[in-house]
C-alpha cells in the first residue's frame, strides 16, 4: 500500500496537547471497550478465534526452528550446515500460504540442512511422508518430496492450491 | 512511499498513542503462587502507589429451547498483581500467566517503555522464575482525529470500504482485521468510531496488537528483546503505511 505525495506548504504544527487532554482520551477510550466487553490495561491479549489462532502458533513455531538453523555455524567437514537466507525465504513463503488462508502448519519433525546445504524440513503423520526441500542454489528448483510405504514422488508445484492439497493429504 | 520492516520509521513528536503496551506470556513452574508474586511489588511501593490484584473470571451461557438457560461461571480469581504510577502514567502486571507494562499518554519513545519494561521483566524473573516465554506483544492504541465531512482516505487508508450507491456516511463503525506477516509475527488491528461531543472532532481508535507466538525456554529470555523490536517494527509498517502524509503533518 502506498502513500500519497505529501501536500505542498508548511506543516501546521498545533500545541501539543496537555496533560489532562490525553488523560481525558485515555478515559474515553477505556469507556469504550468497556462497553465492548474489553479493558486495554487489565487485559493485554485481544482474543481471535481458535483456528486461525491455531494456524499462527503453528506457522510460528516452524518459523522459529528456521531461525535456529540460522545460528549454526556456516559448514563443517561435511559441508554447508547453515541454510542459505534464499532458502529460508523461499519456505517461510511457501508455508505462509497456508496461514494466509487461515490453515495451520502441522510441527515439523524434522529441520536442517542435507550435505549439499539445502534446507529440508520434515513432517511425518502415521505412514505419510513429507519433506520441503529448498536447494541453496537460486537456479535449482525447490520441491516437495512425499511417500507412502513404497510409493514415492515429487511435486514441483509449489503454489497455494497445490502446496494446501499436499498437507491436507498428510494429515488425511 | 510504502515501508517495510526494515525501514527506518520517523520519530513522531506529537504521535497520536494513547497507550503502549509490552506483554510477556510466560509458563511457570506451577509450584509458583499468587503470594510468591506479592514478592515482586515489595519495594516498588513509592514508584507505584497504587497496588490491587488482577481479576480474573469467566461465564458460560447455555441456551436450550427445552429448558432455562444455564450459567456457569469461574472465578472471580486473583490472578496477579496490578501496579500503578499516575506521575509515570505508567501500568505494570505481573501475572500467574505473563507480565506486561502498559505506558498512557503522554507517550515518549520506544526506547523509554522498552528500557523500563526491562528492568520489571528482570525483576519478575527474579521472582517468577519462568519456564518458557509463550507468547510476545507489542499493542499500541492510537486516537486519530478526523474532519467532519471527508472521506476517511484524507487521514487513513487501512478503512472500512462500502461499495458505491450506499451510503458512505458511518456514524459508527468496528472493523478488526488479522493480518499475519511471514516473519510469524501477526498483527490485529482493530478500528472503532469514538463517542462524538459536539466540541470535539471526530476520532477513531486505531488499535494495532502484534504478536508472537514463541517456546523461549528459561536461559534464552535474552531472545525476547529483538523479537519484541521486530513486532515494533511491524507495527509501525502498519501504522506509516495506514496514515496519510497529510494527516501524519499533524503528529510531527
Amino acid at each position: 500500500m502506498s502513500c500519497p505525495m505529501p501536500a505542498s506548504g508548511p506543516p501546521v504544527i498545533d500545541a501539543p496537547p496537555t496533560y489532562v487532554e490525553y488523560r481525558k482520551d485515555a478515559a474515553l477510550i477505556a469507556r469504550l471497550f468497556n462497553s465492548y466487553g474489553l479493558a486495554i490495561q487489565e487485559c493485554p491479549a485481544v482474543e481471535i478465534m481458535p483456528q486461525t489462532s491455531a494456524a499462527l502458533a503453528g506457522f510460528s513455531a516452524v518459523e522459529q526452528e528456521m531461525r535456529l538453523l540460522l545460528n549454526l555455524e556456516e559448514a563443517d567437514e561435511f559441508g554447508p550446515v547453515r541454510p542459505a537466507d534464499y532458502s529460508i525465504g523461499v519456505a517461510r513463503k511457501t508455508l505462509f500460504q497456508l496461514v494466509r488462508a487461515g490453515l495451520k502448519v502441522p510441527p515439523v519433525r524434522e529441520a536442517g540442512t542435507d550435505h549439499d546445504g539445502a534446507l529440508r524440513l520434515a513432517w511425518e503423520s502415521g505412514p505419510r511422508f513429507l519433506e520441503l526441500v529448498v536447494p541453496r542454489e537460486r537456479h535449482v528448483a525447490p520441491y516437495l518430496y512425499y511417500s507412502q510405504g513404497d510409493q514415492y514422488n515429487l511435486q514441483r508445484d509449489l503454489s497455494f492450491g497445490p502446496v494446501c492439497e499436499r498437507f491436507s493429504w498428510l494429515s488425511a | 512511499m510504502t515501508y517495510d520492516l526494515g525501514s527506518p520509521f520517523p520519530t513522531l513528536g506529537r504521535a497520536p498513542i494513547t497507550e503502549a503496551t509490552i506483554d510477556i506470556q510466560v509458563a511457570l513452574s506451577p509450584d509458583v503462587n499468587l503470594e510468591m508474586l506479592r514478592a515482586f511489588y515489595r519495594g516498588l511501593e513509592r514508584r507505584f502507589p497504587l497496588v490491587e490484584d488482577r481479576i480474573r473470571f469467566g461465564a458460560t451461557v447455555e441456551v436450550n429451547k427445552a429448558a432455562v438457560p444455564k450459567m456457569t461461571s469461574q472465578g472471580p480469581t486473583p490472578d496477579g498483581l496490578l501496579m500503578r504510577s499516575e506521575s509515570e502514567a505508567l501500568v505494570v502486571q505481573a501475572r500467574l500467566d505473563g507480565f506486561s507494562v502498559n505506558k498512557l499518554a503522554p507517550y515518549e519513545k520506544w526506547d523509554v517503555l522498552r528500557g523500563q519494561a526491562q528492568e520489571l521483566w528482570q525483576r519478575y524473573l527474579e521472582m517468577a522464575h519462568p519456564v518458557a516465554v509463550k507468547r510476545l506483544a507489542v499493542r499500541y492504541i492510537n486516537r486519530i482525529e478526523l474532519e467532519p465531512g471527508v472521506d476517511f482516505k484524507e487521514s487513513i487508508l487501512t478503512i472500512p470500504e462500502i461499495a458505491l450507491g450506499i451510503p458512505q456516511g458511518l456514524p459508527e463503525y468496528f472493523m478488526r482485521l488479522v493480518i499475519p506477516h511471514e516473519s510469524g509475527s501477526t498483527a490485529i488491528v482493530t478500528e472503532a468510531s469514538l463517542p462524538r461531543t459536539h466540541e470535539d472532532l471526530p476520532a477513531m481508535l486505531f488499535d494495532i496488537d502484534v504478536f508472537r507466538f514463541t517456546n523461549i525456554l528459561a536461559g534464552d529470555f535474552e531472545e525476547i528483546w529483538p523479537l519484541l523490536e521486530e513486532l515494533r517494527a511491524y507495527k509501525n509498517m502498519i501504522f506509516f503505511n495506514s496514515i496519510t502524509p497529510k494527516q501524519m503533518e499533524k503528529y510531527a
